[in-house]
């Protein structure tokens, strides 16, 4: 759930735009997954699908396009991430962490294939792991097919062949928060150093 | 009343064939039953049979198609057997008088009833709602065909409910009181009629950017006034014509609104509902909720359906589930499910609808070209295993393959 964090540069980097103003969606939009590196903020998976140019997740929906909404609120995820999300108020999941800041990844973990707090009685952050969907059934089960891909790609392999298949293909590495936990490979690394090119979408 | 099992002597693809609508655990009647299996195997007939049995010694008994009511036709021939006497079923009724009191509501799938035009707002008016003697009447069927006796009763409702509250307000007791402390009084026993439709409507609306327009509704006042009630999309606020929704949403709402207006205000309690394929024409994701919006429109009822979405069918406890397959007879036969309630679909449809493979033939291959380069990487050269390796990798993303068991 590491893109849920907003670097200290987002405020400049969306400076002016608003989301109630419909021809800066496309911009925001490719801000954000240049942000996010090309990954689903929530399932963490690759950002493959064809997406809507416009198309924007508000973590808050109810202030979407108001005075109130904000770079703090905007996320881009894969359509069935949110789908999982649909259903859920917000209101329902109280208390809910700031989730672009830092604390809030200083809180998480993961752990034997499952996100959780590190403190258990955590409560804001349970309630941001069910929200997001992070352990809905869908989301895992994709999740723990592909680490046992990865993992066996990986003795098939040798170091520079392994590196060069996700160079090749920026969706093997998907799920990088349980590649790091569950692989011990440095995903987030990776992903900065292979300076996956943004998501592939209609624009 | 509730039916706690039902026998067929000998009726076309039925010998001797007999269910026990109990919990086997502990005897009990099941509050609700469902029904599947392949084209043809009669789930449709099975429910219009119990609703016949259901029917009481009413003579407008629903009809089963091809079978002359009491005479069944074979082959062209006229067969002396008669219906009512090759089928049997036991109830926790006591009596035939109880039958016939019973509240039954069939509704046949909406690919029976989809012949129906619908143009609008049901035409009847407040004078229709008078007039109308057949409420509570016991036995209905649920059609669009029969949507303006689900208008009228609505009206009939609103009308009912602003006579009791006329009443109310003249109770001495009333009469000292605040009018909006009575009015308020008033609607904390009697649920308003279109508020209580709109609640049920929007469970489904909402799916659709769509909602119940409270704010336009017209209550009928002359005789030949009709209620005047429409749908509106829920961000822009405009009216959707009932006839230009679609289809399966329109379905939807007028059979769950219909069945609403048989059991408001009506105590819960026993009754039988059927609904054959609830499914019929709805995006998935409308189905997730569909068993308990038709038992929140019935409370107290016993649920029958029919359905080919496996989506529908996780609703029910396996013990509920009835599959029904061919014999090697050619007689049809039933088992109970196994898949437990709430299971993934796609595990239903492996487990208890008996479907051979859950992927399409293109998926097929894929798996098999899958596992053909899962077997040829180990024995490929290190040097040359990169590209079968992403290849692999490629395939395994896009059908989420497990790698465990390959």
């Amino acid at each position: 759930m590491r893109f849920l964090e907003m670097p200290d540069a987002a405020p400049q980097a969306f400076g002016g735009l608003t989301y109630a103003i419909k021809g800066h969606r496309a911009h925001i939009r490719r801000l954000l997954v240049d942000l996010q590196r090309g990954y689903c903020a929530y399932s963490e998976r690759w950002l493959d699908e064809p997406l809507d140019s416009e198309e924007i997740e508000h973590f808050t929906n109810d202030i979407k396009g108001s005075e109130h909404d904000g770079f703090f609120n905007w996320y881009v995820v894969l359509r069935k991430a949110n789908q999982l999300k649909m259903g859920k108020h917000w209101s329902e999941y109280q208390p809910l962490p700031e989730p672009y800041t830092v604390e809030v990844q200083q809180r998480l973990d993961y752990k034997e294939g499952v996100f959780c707090p590190k403190n258990q009685g955590d409560q804001p952050i349970s309630n941001l792991i069910e929200f997001t969907g992070a352990q809905d059934y869908p989301v895992v089960a994709e999740r723990r097919n592909h680490i046992s891909r990865i993992r066996w790609y990986r003795t098939q392999l040798t170091a520079e062949q392994f590196e060069q298949m996700f160079r090749e293909d920026p969706r093997q590495l998907s799920f990088p928060t349980a590649i790091e936990a569950e692989l011990g490979i440095p995903a987030f690394q990776l992903i900065e150093k292979l300076k996956a090119p943004a998501a592939q979408t209609d624009e | 009343m509730k039916l706690t099992n039902f026998s067929i002597e000998d009726f076309r693809q039925f010998k001797d064939f007999r269910l026990e609508f109990t919990d086997p655990a502990s005897g009990t009647p099941l509050e609700k039953v469902c029904f599947i299996g392949p084209n043809g195997t009669g789930k449709s007939t099975l429910l219009r049979l119990l609703a016949r049995e259901a029917w009481g010694t009413r003579r407008d008994k629903p009809a089963i198609p091809g079978a002359k009511d009491g005479i069944q036709l074979m082959g062209g021939r006229t067969s002396t057997s008669v219906l009512a006497q090759a089928i049997s079923s036991r109830t926790t009724a006591l009596n035939a008088d109880e039958v016939d009191k019973q509240l039954v509501v069939w509704c046949p799938s909406d690919t029976e009833d989809g012949r129906t035009e619908f143009s609008g707002i049901p035409l009847t008016s407040l004078g229709n709602a008078l007039a109308d003697t057949t409420y509570p009447f016991e036995k209905h069927v649920v059609t669009l065909a029969e949507a303006k006796q689900f208008w009228t009763y609505l009206v009939g409702h609103i009308k009912q409910r602003e006579q009791r509250l006329r009443e109310f307000q003249l109770q001495p007791d009333n009469r000292r009181k605040a009018i909006e402390d009575v009015d308020r009084e008033f609607d904390a026993d009697n649920p308003q009629v279109l508020g209580d439709l709109a609640e049920v409507w929007n469970r489904i609306l909402n799916l659709a950017d769509l909602e119940f327009d409270r704010d336009s509704v017209e209550i009928p006042i002359q005789l030949t006034d009709n209620l005047k009630a429409y749908v509106r999309t829920k961000t822009r606020k405009t009216r959707v014509p009932y006839e230009q929704l679609s289809s399966g949403i329109r379905h939807y709402i007028f059979r769950l609104g219909h069945i609403r207006s048989l059991y408001f205000n009506r105590p819960p309690g026993d009754s039988i509902l059927l609904v054959d394929e609830p499914e019929g024409s709805l995006y998935p994701d409308f189905l997730y909720d569909i068993v308990e919006n038709y038992r929140e429109v019935a409370p107290g009822c016993q649920l029958f359906m029919a359905t080919h979405s496996p989506i529908v069918a996780s609703q029910f406890k396996p013990e509920e589930r009835f599959i029904l397959t061919f014999g090697d007879d050619g007689y049809v036969t039933a088992r109970r499910g196994v898949s437990p309630e709430g299971d993934d679909p796609n595990d239903l449809l492996y487990k208890d609808f008996g479907v051979r493979n859950l992927m399409p033939e293109a998926g097929q291959k894929k798996w098999e070209e899958f596992l053909e380069l899962r077997r040829r990487i180990p024995i490929t050269p290190a040097q040359e295993r990169l590209p079968l390796v992403e290849e692999c990798a490629k395939i395994g993303y896009d059908y989420n393959f497990p790698l465990n068991g390959t």
